[in-house]
């Protein structure tokens, strides 16, 4: 019984250990992730880091390449017909 | 005879030195709430007993407490811990009518330090029992005295140091039944264990440790079934008798939801706090914080002869396990002696909340006060490596006037830095710590600096009626001011960080938000740097004042 109880004991903490810095620091890390991605201090810095690219932007001549000019100008052709074909 | 004066002039120098500073202490983070828990408290006991003279004023000046400071958190729902110092304190101040909000402060300061005093004393018959050798026990207790946190917070951290403190006295009591199983140390035991948990829920472990050990007895056949059961259940009847007996929250208990009885002590607060240059919300904190937070707070000699002491309790812990034999006893099994086992259980203890702290995502914040309690631990490791060290001393039959002096030189470099931290040794940071690296970690957590920081604006504005001060980070700076004279504090309008209306702006550098990020807590162009507090490289706090 004595060393059955012992055995059980130690092989209880050796799971839960092995379990911890396995499966359960997995757990842990994405959970950390998940409350930083969440925070209030994240949300000022992707905010701050729109508002300083349109600033950037902004001094440019040119926003966008030839390519991308191209691109966005057939969509806004493309929306605003479908939007004329409501009507 | 020199040993018949010695210590009691030890103790008594010490009692001196804290009844002469006591008062140098700023009001802590979370005395104001533990002063209205007190009343809380109070309130629903003489409720109970149906006395109404008392309960009318405390209920008076718990609501006089909450309209003053509705920021507070509510005692209806952290009703649940430090019952025995609060309640008592409180009841002080009701029964001789203290009005005086710097006396009733300093009130709680002087108690809490007697309570650590008296501690201090167990713990000194906690080593006398166990080690014999008497610089073991003189230096052991001088660890348990002078570590710098926990010397500062024993003025008025009256919730973490007062568990230590009855922690300690719990333990020796412990010890004492594991030596001589009485009537008087189980009442005993179970009495300490009680006001244990009823101050913080952790001391529950004690009696369930025990009881463990009892059960290990029983497995080595040291005790009977019939033994085991009889003590198992003796403990427990006067635990939970102790317990109810002095604890409101389990008068309201329903029988039947045991799961909620527990659930209020896992609630945690949705906060951030800097860690090694990051904010973490308190709940997901990388895993090394409780061993960081030690290692760069306790004095590095200190720490040495923890890590060794306690690695060798782990030697000998695995040594007996791998040699238990079952027809083989009493020398092959955990402990062969009481000593041994008093070591074995401050092992397990140890061990068993380490891994608690470090793998099961407990909230903490302010550094590790809440975990505190360890320290009782930590000495005891550090003085089991004092003796094996002082053992090999006389072994290879060195010099013990070397051991007496390296003792000496790192016990006066501590003594050293409590006097130049004073009154801040609970924001003490160990070598480890450097003018860089300390902007990684918050200091001044505890908010001590804010009455200090009153006091030196006033001192600047004798003749002003009104002085706008404004703060600007995240603590209650309000609150300092109760350790100001009652006409000082009518000279004090806080204007929160409402920095246009302030003369002058407090920072003690703590903010529950980033301030790379947010920019909340910048101090605006028009003030001027015009003192700042910085010991030993660790910068305390700031004070700006307006330039035009």
């Amino acid at each position: 019984m004595r060393i059955f109880v012992y055995k059980f004991l130690i092989i209880v903490t050796g799971i839960f250990i092995l379990y911890q810095v396995t499966i359960g620091y997995t757990v842990f890390k994405l959970q950390q992730k998940l409350f930083s991605l969440n925070s209030k201090e994240n949300s000022i810095f992707v905010k701050d880091k729109i508002r300083k690219e349109l600033i950037a932007g902004l001094k440019k001549d040119k926003i966008f390449n030839e390519k991308d000019r191209i691109l966005i100008k057939k969509l806004y052709k493309k929306i605003y017909l479908e939007l004329q074909s409501l009507n | 005879m020199k040993k018949k004066i010695l210590i009691p002039t030890f103790f008594l120098i010490y009692l001196f030195i804290g009844l002469f500073i006591y008062n140098d202490y700023g009001i802590g983070i979370e005395e104001h709430f533990q002063r209205q828990n007190g009343f809380y408290w109070i309130v629903k006991i003489f409720s109970y007993l149906g006395v109404d003279s008392i309960k009318i004023h405390s209920l008076e000046l718990y609501q006089s407490i909450r309209s003053y400071d509705p920021n507070l958190p509510d005692s209806n729902f952290f009703n649940y811990y430090g019952i025995t110092f609060d309640s008592t304190l409180a009841f002080v101040e009701t029964v001789f009518k203290i009005n005086n909000s710097k006396l009733y402060f300093e009130l709680r300061h002087l108690t809490s330090f007697i309570i650590f005093f008296i501690s201090s004393i167990f713990f000194y018959k906690i080593l006398k029992n166990r080690f014999k050798n008497d610089i073991v026990i003189y230096l052991g207790t001088s660890f348990y005295i002078l570590n710098p946190r926990i010397f500062g917070d024993s003025f008025h951290n009256n919730k973490d140091v007062f568990f230590l403190s009855i922690l300690t006295i719990a333990l020796f009591y412990l010890f004492q039944l594991l030596e001589k199983n009485n009537t008087k140390n189980i009442i005993l035991f179970c009495l300490f264990a009680a006001i244990a948990t009823s101050s913080r829920i952790m001391g529950i472990y004690l009696p369930l440790l025990f009881i463990f050990f009892l059960f290990l007895d029983y497995l080595s056949q040291k005790i009977f079934f019939g033994n085991f059961l009889k003590k198992t259940l003796t403990i427990l009847s006067f635990y939970i008798f102790f317990l109810y007996l002095h604890y409101p929250y389990m008068w309201e208990l329903n029988i039947f939801k045991f799961i909620e009885w527990f659930s209020v002590y896992f609630y945690n607060m949705d906060l951030k706090i800097l860690y090694s240059g990051e904010y973490y919300h308190i709940k997901y904190l990388p895993k090394l914080y409780l061993p960081v937070w030690i290692s760069i707070t306790t004095p590095i000699f200190i720490l040495l002869l923890f890590i060794g002491g306690y690695l060798f309790m782990f030697k000998r812990f695995f040594q007996r396990l791998i040699n238990i034999k079952l027809n083989t006893m009493p020398i092959h099994d955990f402990w062969s002696s009481v000593s041994e086992k008093k070591d074995i259980f401050i092992f397990f203890s140890l061990t068993s909340f380490l891994l608690y702290a470090i793998f099961l995502n407990v909230a903490m914040l302010s550094g590790w006060r809440h975990f505190y309690f360890l320290h009782v631990f930590i000495i005891y490791a550090a003085a089991y490596m004092l003796n094996l060290l002082l053992t090999i001393f006389k072994k290879k039959k060195f010099n013990i006037l070397y051991f007496k002096l390296i003792n000496l030189v790192f016990i006066s470099i501590i003594l050293f830095d409590l006097s130049s931290f004073h009154p801040y040794q609970s924001l003490y940071f160990n070598s480890l710590i450097n003018k860089e690296n300390i902007k990684n970690f918050p200091v001044d957590t505890p908010s001590l600096s804010r009455s200090d920081a009153l006091k030196y604006i006033i001192s600047l504005n004798k003749t002003e009626d009104k002085i706008f001060v404004s703060n600007a980070s995240w603590t209650p700076f309000h609150n300092g001011k109760d350790l100001l004279k009652d006409y000082e504090q009518k000279k004090i309008i806080f204007v929160g960080q409402d920095y246009n209306k302030a003369d002058y702006i407090y920072t003690n550098f703590n903010y529950e938000v980033d301030p790379r990020l947010n920019k909340k807590y910048n101090i605006p162009k028009d003030f001027k740097e015009i003192k700042k507090v910085i010991i030993s490289d660790i910068p305390i706090y700031s004070i700006y004042k307006r330039i035009n």
